[in-house]
């Protein structure tokens, strides 16, 4: 279906201070929108492979203008450390929209990891703008993905108001449905406290992506955007995609 | 000044029965004019979801033609294609029943037609809406295929009488204020019903129109839901941009499943909005 513009607007998320961007609801043409979040940590033991990490996103978002689903797509990609806050790249928009070269300059990466505000604002925004969307007579569905290589250490908002996120819009069906996966890179040696922020969090999967080699961010890059192209054909389902894959 | 959109969904009888959709939809805007069409196949025909996209197409096609965009030249175009469509994909008039209501509108003005059955409604400005039902005795509708034998089984099917009632028009009207209120009713001769009835609209009656939309009669079949509770929903846009009828049928249909079986009958509509000037 046509993409009828990229103007946006600020919209707050639910129950916090952060903000996130949209596009205008009411510029959006089509019947259903699968919105997609990819949150990637620039904390500072990132600066190794941080080319690498932007250019996974980067793929990311041109594997997925190649989906025939890609009309129906709407993806904000977001940074996150202590020295960048949560830093949104752009919000909600249509992938025709995305300009890679232009909307994802290279990452410096520096601070701590806000891993449980990423998280939350990964959520967050997804269910308040796929309300919105619902509200409107639009047909959404939402999954998101955060992407570190460490645990939890400076945010402001803790796992227990995440899962609260994502109990309360499953029980109130403010979408469709919703996944949210936690990937791991070079974390190791922080896994089991990665996985244990997962459960706490309520987040539906923890994925171990191995380390941070350029064939594993390009494997990365393929399971993001082969899981969003499954998320999409699930749209009208009633449900979330069964088909992400358990591993990269 | 315009924007258009269309759908049309398969019922729950034809779903369940495995027939096809015989209801189509189509709709366009552009070099200031806007045009709105929906058909709907007879059921006891033979592949009428062939023929209600023909039709549909055949009226598309009339409306692009070059020159006057009249009533009988169209039905002219009309007819012609049909004739064409029968000759090159081995048709036959069992395949072509179908209706058809168009909405044609340009800034000066424009019409609604009507060949068969089915619904119109107007939503205005100020929050009004105004829907009409136009249903034929004994559900035999007109079919523009009937032309092929110059309505002579239909005029018979109909008792032979060219100045006998054969068509009803009941009228209702929303206001915010009041609610829905009946309007007086109209009825057509049988002569007037084939030549179709037509709704003129001059620009000045353009200037205070929301959105005009024509329904298929699958709008008056959606289990536990009135016809006029069904258009006013329907005419109940969140936002226009792109899909919005779509996008407001598949959320009716939605809410519709929760509590019935949905549309029973096929169902189609087309809308034009007109854009404040």
């Amino acid at each position: 279906m046509a993409r009828i513009g990229s103007d946006t607007e600020t919209f707050p998320i639910t129950g916090s201070n952060f903000t996130f961007q949209g596009t205008r609801v009411g510029d959006l043409g089509a019947t259903e929108y699968t919105l997609c979040t990819v949150v990637v940590d620039v904390t500072g033991s990132t600066a190794a492979f941080a080319g690498e990490l932007r250019d996974m996103l980067a793929t990311v978002v041109d594997a997925c203008k190649k989906s025939p689903r890609s009309d129906n797509l709407l993806l904000r990609a977001v940074t996150f450390s202590s020295y960048v806050g949560i830093n949104e790249l752009h919000g909600f928009k249509p992938l025709a929209d995305i300009d890679p070269v232009g909307d994802y300059p290279p990452f410096h990466p520096d601070g701590l990891t806000p891993l449980c505000d990423a998280a939350f604002s990964a959520v967050g925004a997804m269910i308040d703008y796929g309300e919105e969307l619902m509200k409107n007579d639009f047909l959404a569905n939402g999954i998101a993905f955060i992407v570190t290589d460490g645990e939890e250490n400076c945010s402001s908002t803790t796992p227990a108001m995440v899962k609260s996120l994502i109990v309360n819009a499953r029980q109130e069906e403010k979408l469709e449905s919703l996944l949210s996966i936690l990937i791991g890179i070079n974390a190791a040696s922080c896994r089991s406290a990665l996985e244990r922020f997962q459960r706490e969090a309520g987040i539906d999967q923890y994925v171990d992506a191995g380390t941070a080699t350029p064939g594993n961010l390009a494997k990365l890059a393929a399971f993001v955007s082969q899981s969003v192209s499954s998320q999409s054909q699930a749209l009208g389902t009633g449900g979330p995609s069964q088909n992400i894959a358990a591993t990269i | 000044m315009f924007r258009s959109d269309s759908h049309f969904l398969i019922g729950y009888a034809h779903h369940t029965a495995g027939k096809p959709c015989q209801d189509y939809a189509l709709s366009g805007d552009g070099c200031g004019r806007a045009y709105a069409i929906v058909c709907d196949g007879c059921s006891t025909g033979r592949r009428t979801d062939v023929g209600a996209r023909v039709v549909a197409l055949a009226t598309e096609t009339a409306l692009h033609g070059l020159g006057p965009v009249d009533v009988e030249t169209i039905r002219t175009r009309q007819q012609n294609t049909l004739s064409a469509a029968m000759g090159c994909l081995s048709l036959t008039q069992q395949d072509l029943l179908a209706t058809a209501i168009y909405a044609y509108l340009t800034p000066e003005g424009g019409f609604v037609h009507l060949q068969g059955d089915g619904v119109v409604a107007c939503l205005w400005r100020d929050g009004r809406v105004d829907m009409a039902r136009y249903e034929w005795k004994n559900n035999t509708p007109l079919y523009l295929a009937y032309a092929l034998d110059e309505y002579a089984a239909f005029i018979a099917a109909h008792g032979g009488d060219l100045a006998a009632e054969a068509l009803a028009a009941e009228a209702w009207q929303y206001s915010p204020a009041l609610g829905l209120q009946a309007q007086a009713a109209e009825t057509f001769r049988l002569d007037e019903g084939i030549r179709g009835i037509t709704r003129p609209f001059s620009a000045e009656t353009l200037a205070g129109l929301a959105y005009l939309a024509v329904f298929t009669d699958g709008v008056a079949q959606i289990d536990r839901l009135d016809w006029k509770d069904a258009v006013l929903q329907l005419l109940a846009f969140k936002t226009n941009a792109g899909e919005f009828a779509k996008r407001r049928m598949n959320r009716l249909v939605k809410d519709a499943l929760k509590t019935g079986k949905g549309p029973v009958d096929d169902i189609a509509y087309a809308v034009i909005q007109v854009a404040e000037a």
